[in-house]
């Protein structure tokens, strides 16, 4: 309650600021309306004595793979289901007004989500109607910045949002930021005590979290380092959800630029991420990358899945652009090849692979201004899942305000456990128009066709998706609101 | 002077041809009667080349500085020209200096300059080729540059200096404006880079600027011309700047902006050559907020309206990504706009490595709010091309991207899942793992080398049935696994599938 009326008063005391030419606020919607078809599973039975074979898999007449119990009268299978279409509807809200004193200024952003036909479920979160994205008072002034309120905290590890505060301290090229508040949970924006989590998880958080934070930042024209510290504590301090550091940093020297990222759990001591990468150019538009990268999953705390000792990969990759002096004509080529560490388990009799590689390319060119075309393919072959795709896409720009494409993709995926095998072939147009500078109308559908190319079981990915999407903002845009 | 007049009559008199020609004898056409005016500069000097020994007959006092010096009395023309022994001519030797224009010559300095041959006059004048005495013309640029080499192939290329022969174009009063706007350009000037690279690095090479500038023609694309000293010191001239009202600006793309770390460092590494094509209003486009502030101060303000190159974000795609042009200019009269694309294409992408470090500094361009719109898991189709879902299982495994990074896999991935019946309930299940039985020998490995993808459909309870002490107590920690670390961070994780304190065994 205390820091409700704090942050209450503080956002009376900005409001009250005496008016001034300054002043202004900006407010920009987008609505963004969907039509999406889906075949979700159903489950169903065949009788045991119609199926083939034996054991606790078994065929059934038409082919499917249906799982057996020894002694049971049915077998059960899972197939997709009947098509259905639903409507999610998105609508954003953002408010960004400012002039309420040098460098004072407020931001807020909310979503709202609303089926507007048939069931939530085509569309991930669709059930939790609300969020609140961000809502914070910053002073900005040359030498500090200082934020109070819903924000996040941006870095090497990844986005963060909380309730709280934050202050940087700027020094020449060098700042220093500290935080604290409390905590929300990665990636979904609620206290750890939501329901969210109930609905899915049957351990959630019983604790909602605090979080603590540093970040320390030195750039120069050549250098620039970050270090980055994040600690999110139940908020009874009975244990922690997460302890984690990061160090990211990048130089150019001899004509080579490099770049290095280090991300490490604490609490469990083990480096989640180490990646350096070193690009030059080398002349006629040509600019090559090395990179490698050993990478380990992370998990909070307050889940068990840390304590499955996921492994680590390591991978190397190689890159290569090119782009003409006119950049009408661009490519991308690049390879990667990463090993798996032993996973220490298992038997050797049943093995899974281990490695993987992948191959890409993509190319664009523009043959004169407003046209351009785009093609992609790309080969990924590793542990779990192996998927080759390719696309081919124009795109033409209509004076200032509108463009117009097509694109068509063509994909086959083949998964080493069997959740999907096929080939998918499609395409879908899209079309922008300014209908008045702050005013815009996104719309785009498209058709695609999944054609599983084994009997597993699996989704029906065979679509058909249609969306209009309407942004319009109101104020003076003097980038305050980006 | 007169002794001249009397040695043309001599020798008119002495000469068989010349005498007999203009008299009205018979055998001979008549002499005109009518008067002939003869202008300045159209002297015939060939048709005289017999009844003058010297140039100096005529131009006794050319090397004086005096115009009317330089050319003979009228009144020596009708000495034959009288309408009796020749036709009547008046000429008129000019009376006033010519049209002060671009030429720094002094007849003077010149008077004593012979040429091989020893002739003084016929070094400058001889018309190219001639081998008749008096077969003269205008001095030819060529001419001089004959004996002032100044190191250059030809009369308009570097280096040039062109202070020895001419005078800078704000002396040239003379000149007409369409004589100005016709000087011609050199071809140094129509070089890709000349643009980037032609202000002068010397007072010399400023002075050549000069013969054909003035202030006018560097404000024509300079923003801060009034603090340019080179602008400074070339004077202004109303015809120039007649002349450039017409001509559009050029502002070409420098070399130094292709390159690919341009971005990083254009601030930091911001110079006043910036102003030359940039007012603050550029920098507006991307940067927001109290970031880059400092440089941005360093710009004019707009000028008159015009506002240099005007930068402009890209339109976007369906899919928010920027369009692969590069660079749309659409030039008006003081105003270049053009769509710049401050991160290749795939940036978005691959952005952690330059936003984590700092390289780029993403707070001087964009608010928070560009970050969390994405990192909330987006409300538009910005990162994922369209029908991603067919194949984001693939990527998923791969681990390309860090999906967590903006969706939280226990809510985002599982209800989803759960929703189009891809949930883990039971044994019916199996069919996904291969519809394998030795799945069972499999799945531990599988768990390890990508577990994420495991939570994605699993929740805690699946694990627990036979990982749990209170299960089949099956030990699922492996070897990197620290229980006394663990243990002392987060108790409460432990006690998931342990009833004790594992540590106390």
């Amino acid at each position: 309650m205390t820091w409700r009326r704090c942050l209450g008063g503080l956002g009376a005391l900005a409001l009250g600021a005496l008016p001034t030419d300054a002043q202004s606020i900006r407010i920009t919607g987008a609505s963004w309306v969907q039509g999406i078809d889906l075949r979700p599973l159903r489950r169903d039975s065949v009788r045991l004595d119609a199926t083939a074979e034996a054991g606790g898999v078994r065929r059934a007449a038409d082919g499917t793979l249906v799982s057996c119990v020894e002694g049971a009268t049915w077998c059960t299978y899972i197939a997709a289901a009947s098509r259905e279409t639903s409507y999610p509807v998105l609508h954003d809200l953002s408010v960004a007004g400012w002039g309420l004193g040098e460098g004072i200024s407020f931001h807020a952003h909310g979503r709202v989500r609303t089926p507007m036909h048939g069931g939530d479920g085509a569309w991930p979160r669709m059930n939790d109607r609300f969020d609140l994205l961000d809502a914070y008072l910053e002073v900005d002034r040359a030498a500090w910045r200082a934020r109070l309120g819903r924000q996040w905290s941006l870095g090497g590890l990844g986005a963060y949002a909380y309730d709280g505060g934050s202050a940087v301290v700027r020094r020449g090229g060098a700042d220093l930021e500290v935080l604290g508040g409390r905590a929300l949970v990665q990636g979904l924006n609620e206290p750890y005590t939501t329901a969210e989590l109930g609905q899915v998880t049957d351990l959630p958080p019983d604790q909602s979290a605090w979080m603590l934070g540093a970040r320390g930042r030195w750039r120069t024209t050549r250098h620039a380092v970050t270090a980055t510290w994040l600690r999110i504590l139940a908020s009874d301090r009975s244990g922690l959800y997460a302890d984690r550091a990061g160090l990211d940093a990048s130089t150019r020297v001899a004509g080579l630029r490099v770049d290095g990222a280090l991300a490490a759990d604490l609490a469990s001591g083990v480096l989640n991420e180490a990646r350096g990468r070193v690009t030059r150019g080398v002349g006629r538009g040509v600019e090559l990358a090395v990179e490698a990268r050993r990478h380990r999953p992370f998990f909070e705390l307050w889940t068990i899945w840390g304590a499955f000792a996921p492994v680590a990969f390591g991978e190397a990759r190689l890159m290569a652009t090119w782009m003409s002096s006119d950049a009408a004509w661009s490519t991308t080529l690049s390879s990667g090849a990463r090993r798996y560490e032993d996973p220490g388990t298992g038997l050797a009799s049943a093995p899974l692979r281990t490695d993987g590689w992948r191959l890409g390319w993509d190319g664009t060119w523009a043959p004169s201004d407003g046209w351009s075309l785009v093609s992609s393919y790309a080969v990924d072959v590793g542990v779990g899942a192996s998927q080759s795709d390719g696309s081919l896409g124009v795109t033409r720009q209509l004076g200032d305000r509108a463009t117009i494409g097509f694109t068509t993709s063509a994909r086959q995926t083949i998964y080493e456990y069997r959740l999907g095998t096929g080939r998918m072939l499609g395409g879908f147009g899209h079309a922008s128009v300014g209908l008045r500078p702050d005013l815009r109308l996104h719309v785009e559908g498209g058709a695609w066709s999944h054609r599983p190319s084994n009997d597993a079981p699996g989704p029906d990915w065979s679509q058909r998706r249609a969306s209009l999407r309407l942004e319009w903002a109101l104020g003076a845009d003097p980038g305050m609101s980006r | 002077m007169r002794y001249v007049a009397a040695l043309a009559v001599l020798l008119l008199g002495l000469d068989p041809v010349a005498a007999q020609a203009p008299r009205s004898a018979p055998g001979h056409a008549p002499i005109p009667a009518t008067v002939r005016r003869v202008a300045p500069g159209d002297f015939p000097h060939a048709r005289h080349a017999r009844l003058f020994p010297t140039c100096e007959s005529c131009h006794a006092d050319v090397s004086d500085a005096g115009i009317a010096s330089r050319f003979p009395d009228p009144a020596s023309c009708l000495t034959c020209h009288n309408g009796t022994d020749a036709a009547r001519v008046i000429w008129q030797p000019p009376r006033r200096p010519a049209p002060q224009g671009l030429l720094l010559f002094s007849h003077e300095a010149h008077a004593r300059q012979a040429d091989s041959t020893g002739r003084a006059c016929a070094t400058c004048h001889a018309t190219p080729g001639a081998t008749r005495y008096m077969d003269v013309a205008r001095a030819r640029p060529e001419t001089c540059i004959g004996c002032h080499a100044h190191e250059a192939p030809s009369h308009y290329a570097s280096p040039a200096r062109c202070a020895t022969c001419h005078v800078p174009l704000t002396q040239a009063r003379g000149l007409t404006v369409d004589q100005v706007r016709g000087l011609p350009k050199p071809p140094s000037h129509d070089a890709r880079t000349f643009a980037a690279a032609h202000v002068p690095g010397t007072p010399g090479a400023a002075a050549t600027c000069a013969m054909c500038h003035s202030r006018e023609s560097c404000a024509r694309c300079h923003l801060n011309v009034a603090t340019l000293p080179v602008a400074s010191t070339l004077g202004a001239d109303t015809r120039v700047a007649a002349v450039v009202r017409d001509t559009p600006p050029s502002w070409p793309v420098p070399d130094t902006h292709r390159r690919e770390d341009f971005l990083d460092a254009h601030g930091s590494g911001a110079t006043a050559s910036c102003a030359n094509c940039h007012a603050r209003s550029s920098c507006a486009a991307c940067h927001t907020g109290a970031a880059g502030q400092r440089v941005i101060r360093q710009l004019p303000e707009p000028r008159n309206g015009a506002r240099g190159v005007q930068l402009r974000r890209p339109l976007a795609d369906a899919r928010g990504r920027s369009l692969p042009t590069a660079v749309v200019s659409r030039r008006g009269a003081d105003t270049t706009t053009r769509v710049v694309r401050p991160h290749p294409r795939g940036f978005v992408e691959g952005h952690r490595l330059a936003a984590a470090s700092g390289r780029q500094g993403c707070e001087g361009c964009h608010t928070q709010r560009f970050c969390s719109d994405c990192h909330a898991g987006t409300s538009r189709r910005d990162f994922h091309p369209a029908n991603f879902v067919s194949g984001h299982a693939a990527a998923t495994y791969a681990r390309d991207r860090e999906c967590a990074s903006c969706h939280n896999t226990e809510v985002f991935c599982r209800s989803c899942h759960q929703a189009v019946g891809l949930r883990a309930a039971g044994r019916n299940a199996a069919v996904f793992h291969n519809g394998q039985p030795q799945w069972l020998l499999q799945h531990g490995r599988a768990a390890r080398l990508e577990l994420q993808t495991c939570t994605t459909c699993h929740s805690e309870a699946t694990c627990l049935r036979c990982h749990a002490t209170t299960g089949w107590g099956v030990n699922p920690h492996g070897g990197q696994f620290n229980a006394d670390r663990l243990g002392r961070a987060a108790m409460s994780m432990c006690a998931r599938c342990h009833i004790t304190d594992p540590r106390r065994r």
